[in-house]
């Protein structure tokens, strides 16, 4: 259901403005099991077209990934923005006072997203919104209308070079020390 | 006329021609699935959504044939790629199978077959109806697979096509989580596609249709109920309830969110029109909030039980209700009337035992945590109804049954009740020691019909008004499960013998009682009452056991005082303090204990430790039996509790402070409506107190009387006096269940959200007269109840009347006027004379919105609105005014500068007010506060309602300014345009 959320979601954000802005994923491209990794949820060109001028009130997307390869340890967002997800229900939710005004920036930092990797194997994470559905979804200006967003990750996750099983062991006996304390 | 009434007089100009092979071009579009609704006779709407294309047609003809005829509908655009199309067909022949495909430029649907509903005239065969619960999960289809399961197990049942063995699906509420576009095709629908292109479904109003779509617009768009109507009783304007025949039965959807008034009167009309109605045999009432619910105890519709179901009881038609909300399977009998209630909560959010407050209520036979659908199986013949409850789930197991059948029941309307019985056990005027039994004489029905429950009522009179015993017990009492890992449900009546009431030792104090009994049958008819017998209870208490004390919160050092009553006289009775917690027992030594001397007599008990809860306990005999219920209360410093102020607007919110706490970290401060225990339900809003004093401004909260209190240990336990205040005005809520009452006909009534201090009152006056001035014709406390029912044994002298309920022996009245008639036969019933405003706290740049109804419909009747601080005269012009131009209607007045207001309803261009005037404020827009100021206070209360919806304590009116009831980033973005302008 995620995937069609998703892929709905690309479609309006593609006839929503021709010149929109658009929200990556920054970061490892690659990780080995045990290891923890970050990804800055960037918004590029958040002013471009016909959002010059305007100011970012809020934002919120959901997050789609891998439940048996990755494990989703944080979202912290950028310092300008407070975090909503516990008012909202939306995993990545924050809106600002004031707002974030056009001052020419290039990107902007949302938040960034902290992960562990469990398996090994290819694949990605996804970040997107529906604005249609959720009136606390996309990238909410005060004058342009609101964008959906979507965002794609490619993650190469792999068993860790021998000389690395000392550090992945010392993870796992962490990992199973958390586990047998949650049951 | 409003747009949807010009669509749908536009939809009805349907074009029906000859044609074949017109669409040969066209490519089938699987996923375009028409949905089938209001069907009658003679005609059926059907809808379908596309992403684009303006055209609606249907082609269509007798099953078997070719499809050659087409109607033609209309399209409305509800967003730029959801295009809803309704066609309705028109001039069909009754009971008949017919084939069609929808066609929208070259999309074009598989072919369906449906059937037509037969007429009234139809008495002989089969009429079924399939019943689906709440399906609102948006990413968790567990619809689609009930629906396939209820389709399969009814087509093996019967042998039939699903379109040739059913007539029509009911559900009953909550088919969206939302009421967004997004939710109807995807959550609604979709799911619905299983039977929808075959089977009409109707659907009722749920809450969770109300979130996001204000107006319901979205609602409206996708259901065609506005042209529904029964006996010239049309649909809600809103179309949130209606009244729809098909065949002999007549299905009665309501509104449980809003429109009680109106709603009522429009009731007690489909009722008194379908009790004389020689063409129906059956009502069945569906409504989302349910008559009664085992779990999450007190989360039903109060309006639907108090209210509509005693109007719905007019008429032995009133077969069956049909509720939802609670996401389980439960069936019950009202306890008084031959009704069924169930609820069917299909396979929504889990619900399961152990998850809520849970009570065992003696009008539900069943309640089994399971995802449930249902088939109603009318023999027309036999006049019988046959109602069987298949499960396919467990929100514990998921799809773990195979159409398992979980309840059935049935309503023979021809079967005579059961005999009369006889009680045993006694001769009358016995005198007995308990234990002592009564027994009911063997059941007998002249019907055939089982044995279903017994009633047995114990009284100190022999009128039966004052029962000490009321006890319904039925042959199965399913309540609660195994647990994990079967989840099995439980009959804690197995073995019970339902026929046999015993009162234990000490179950009655010494006296003189009157008892007597009746058989139900598996028809819901009870049989007459037996005989009643006196007896006489010797060897007994004089009283009941009881603990007392003088407060409940002790300062630290003072010794606790206990008093105790009613004891067994046994010298090794004893009273014992613990620790809140503790359970009584060898291994759980009491803190503080002492033998009683006497059976009444005080005890002190000193040295007990501050900050600490205990209770105090009754036990006989050197034993841990307990006799009197326990007593709880805190040793240590009582905090004083203070509010701003005792009277609020709806959508204030109000400021407390507090002072000599214990500063416990889940130590808070909750507010409740009056009449609400803590802990038995949540709390309308509240706050962590951490501090020794200090002050907090809690949530806005609606209309209603309310209390706030000082609670510890994120307990329930009150450790302050009860704070109350009151948010608007005519709060309380008063109906009679009937207004027009033949002469010496006693008074049914009914009220609710009163302010409960003692001596509240329902005060009845001659029509016309004035309280405190003219005198009462008849009073009757409510006993400090803040609502429920009250039947005045002496009725009233022929007359005409009004009641209302007032405060505390005062002239104050707290509650809506109720206008009625003893004594006027069969004259027609005048409208009540209703004037109201849709919102009494609106914000500059909102429309106030006025309605009235049952006024004098004089052509100079106007409406005048006028600062608070003003008295209608000419020397003091209204703010704004217009004439009404007609008994009833509703008006919109904008552009009200922030301020204090009331609007007034004035006769004859003069300034005699009809009615009483309706106070309101407007408050600056964005100001969500109230401070006057726009700054950043408001954007932290808009962030406080962030994610909230109407209905949630968060919520806040204010804060919404989309109005679509739940506050959003939406909202937080029409606030700051307001922030930035100002």
């Amino acid at each position: 259901m995620m995937i069609k959320t998703l892929v709905a979601a690309l479609i309006a954000a593609g006839t929503l403005s021709a010149q929109a802005a658009t929200v990556s994923l920054s970061g490892n491209a690659a990780a080995s099991v045990g290891q923890t990794f970050s990804l800055d949820v960037l918004l590029q060109q958040p002013f471009d077209g016909e959002r010059a001028g305007d100011e970012l009130l809020a934002f919120g997307m959901d997050l789609s990934f891998d439940g048996s390869l990755l494990r989703l340890l944080g979202v912290s967002l950028a310092p300008a923005w407070s975090d909503d997800s516990a008012f909202t229900g939306v995993l990545l939710s924050g809106s600002a006072f004031p707002g974030v005004a056009d001052e020419g920036q290039g990107a902007l930092t949302l938040a960034t997203l902290s992960f562990e990797v469990l398996g090994s194997g290819s694949t990605s994470i996804a970040l997107g919104s529906d604005a249609a559905g959720n009136f606390n979804h996309g990238l909410i200006y005060l004058m342009s209308p609101t964008l959906d967003v979507q965002a794609t990750h490619a993650l190469a996750l792999s068993v860790p070079e021998p000389g690395s099983y000392a550090m992945m062991l010392a993870g796992l006996g962490l990992l199973s020390l958390a586990v047998r304390r949650r049951g | 006329m409003t747009a949807r009434t010009t669509l749908a007089s536009r939809l009805r100009r349907v074009t029906l021609a000859l044609a074949c092979g017109c669409a040969t071009l066209s490519a089938v579009a699987a996923d375009i699935t028409p949905y089938l609704q209001t069907p009658t006779a003679n005609s059926i709407w059907v809808s379908w959504k596309t992403a684009e294309g303006d055209e609606s047609v249907v082609e269509y003809g007798v099953d078997g044939g070719p499809l050659n005829r087409t109607a033609s509908g209309a399209t409305q655009t509800l967003a730029a790629t959801y295009r809803l199309h309704g066609v309705q067909l028109t001039g069909l022949q009754p009971e008949t199978l017919y084939s069609y495909r929808v066609r929208t430029g070259s999309q074009l649907s598989p072919v369906f077959r449906f059937r037509t509903q037969p007429t009234a005239a139809r008495k002989s065969g089969h009429f079924r109806i399939l019943v689906t619960g709440d399906h609102q999960l948006r990413n968790d289809d567990r619809h689609t697979p009930l629906l396939q399961a209820a389709k399969a197990k009814i087509q093996a049942l019967t042998g039939q096509p699903l379109e040739e063995a059913v007539h029509l699906m009911l559900n009953n509420g909550d088919q969206v989580d939302v009421g967004t576009l997004d939710h109807y095709e995807f959550v609604h629908m979709k799911p619905s596609a299983v039977v929808s292109g075959n089977l009409a479904i109707m659907t009722a109003l749920g809450n969770h249709e109300t979130y996001y779509d204000p107006g319901l617009a979205n609602w409206r768009a996708h259901n065609f109920y506005d042209g529904i109507s029964y006996k010239g009783l049309a649909a809600a304007a809103d179309e949130s309830y209606y009244a729809h025949q098909v065949g002999r039965v007549l299905l009665v959807y309501l509104n449980s969110e809003s429109n009680f008034a109106a709603q009522a009167e429009w009731l007690r009309k489909v009722v008194a029109a379908a009790n004389v109605d020689p063409d129906v045999d059956w009502v069945i009432s569906v409504v989302h909030r349910p008559y009664q619910a085992e779990q999450y105890v007190g989360d039903i519709s109060q309006w639907f039980r108090d209210t509509a179901m005693p109007i719905l009881a007019g008429t032995r038609k009133h077969a069956l209700n049909i509720g939802a909300h609670h996401h389980l399977y439960a069936r019950g009998q009202t306890r008084d009337w031959p009704t069924y209630h169930i609820i069917s909560g299909g396979t929504a959010w889990d619900q399961f035992w152990g998850q809520s407050t849970e009570r065992d209520m003696d009008d539900v036979q069943k309640t089994i945590a399971n995802w449930t659908w249902q088939l109603i199986d009318f023999d027309l013949d036999a006049r019988t109804m046959k109602v069987s409850s298949y499960a396919e789930g467990h929100p514990k197991l998921g799809f773990a049954y195979s159409s398992r059948l979980v309840d059935e029941f049935e309503r023979r309307l021809d079967a005579a009740g059961p005999n009369r019985p006889e009680l045993t056990g006694s001769a009358d005027g016995a005198v007995v020691t308990l234990p002592h039994g009564f027994t009911l004489s063997p059941f007998q029905s002249p019907s055939g019909m089982a044995l279903n429950s017994t009633q047995f009522q114990i009284s100190r009179d022999a009128a039966f008004t004052s029962t000490v015993v009321d006890l319904i017990r039925d042959v199965e009492n399913v309540y609660g499960d195994t647990g994990a890992p079967d989840y099995e449900p439980v009959d804690i009546h197995a073995g019970v013998d339902i026929e046999t009431y015993t009162v234990q030792p000490y179950g009655l104090n010494n006296g003189s009682y009157y008892i007597r009994a009746r058989h139900r049958d598996a028809n819901a008819e009870w049989s007459p009452w037996s005989d009643a017998r006196s007896f006489k209870v010797e060897g007994s208490a004089d009283g009941d056991p009881a603990l007392r004390l003088a407060k409940k919160v002790w300062a630290p050092g003072e010794p606790v005082v206990i008093e105790y009553m009613n004891g067994r006289g046994k010298a090794k009775d004893w009273v014992a303090v613990y620790r809140k917690g503790q359970t009584p027992g060898s291994a759980s030594p009491s803190v503080k204990w002492s033998y009683v001397s006497g059976i009444s007599g005080q005890l002190a008990f000193s040295g007990l430790a501050a900050g600490v809860e205990y209770y105090v306990a009754f036990m006989t005999d050197d034993s841990y039996a307990e006799i009197a219920p326990r007593m709880p209360f805190y040793v240590g410093d009582m905090p004083e509790l203070t509010i701003s102020k005792t009277q609020f607007n709806p959508g204030e919110r109000p400021a407390f402070t507090w002072s000599g706490a214990p500063a416990g970290a889940k130590d808070w401060i909750g507010v409740y409506r009056v009449g609400q225990t803590p802990g038995g339900i949540g709390s309308t809003t509240w706050a962590y107190t951490p501090t020794e004093a200090g002050s907090v401004t809690l949530g806005a909260l609606n209309k209603g009387y309310y209390y706030a209190a000082f609670f510890i240990n994120d307990a329930y336990f009150e450790i302050s006096e009860r704070v109350p205040f009151a948010v608007g005005s005519e709060i309380a809520s008063v109906s009679l269940v009937k207004t027009v009452l033949a002469s010496g006909e006693r008074l049914d009534i009914r009220f609710s959200d009163g302010p409960a201090t003692a001596k509240d009152y329902i005060g009845v006056f001659r029509k016309g007269a004035t309280p405190g001035i003219d005198l009462l014709v008849a009073y009757y406390y409510v006993d400090g109840r803040a609502g429920g029912s009250l039947s005045p044994a002496e009725a009233l002298p022929d007359g005409e009347y009004f009641l209302a309920l007032y405060i505390n022996d005062s002239y104050t009245e707290v509650s809506n006027r109720v206008d009625f008639t003893v004594g006027a036969g069969g004259e027609p019933e005048p409208d009540p004379r209703v004037f109201g405003v849709a919102g009494n706290l609106i914000r500059t740049g909102d429309a106030l919105s006025v309605n009235w109804s049952g006024m004098p419909g004089n052509a100079k009747d106007w409406i005048g609105i006028y600062r608070s601080t003003q008295t209608p005269g000419s020397s003091s012009p209204s703010v704004l005014w217009r004439y009404a131009g007609g008994a009833a209607g509703t008006a919109s007045f904008s552009g009200l500068a922030a301020g204090e207001y009331y609007v007034a309803f004035l006769l004859n261009d003069g300034y005699q007010e009809a009615a009483p005037r309706v106070s309101f404020t407007v408050r600056k827009r964005g100001d969500i506060n109230g401070d006057g100021r726009i700054d950043i206070a408001d954007r932290d209360a808009q962030r406080a309602a962030l994610g909230s919806c109407e209905g949630d304590a968060r919520y806040q009116p204010l804060a919404d300014f989309d109005a679509d009831r739940c506050v959003t980033q939406a909202d937080y973005r029409l606030w700051y345009a307001l922030f930035t302008k100002q």
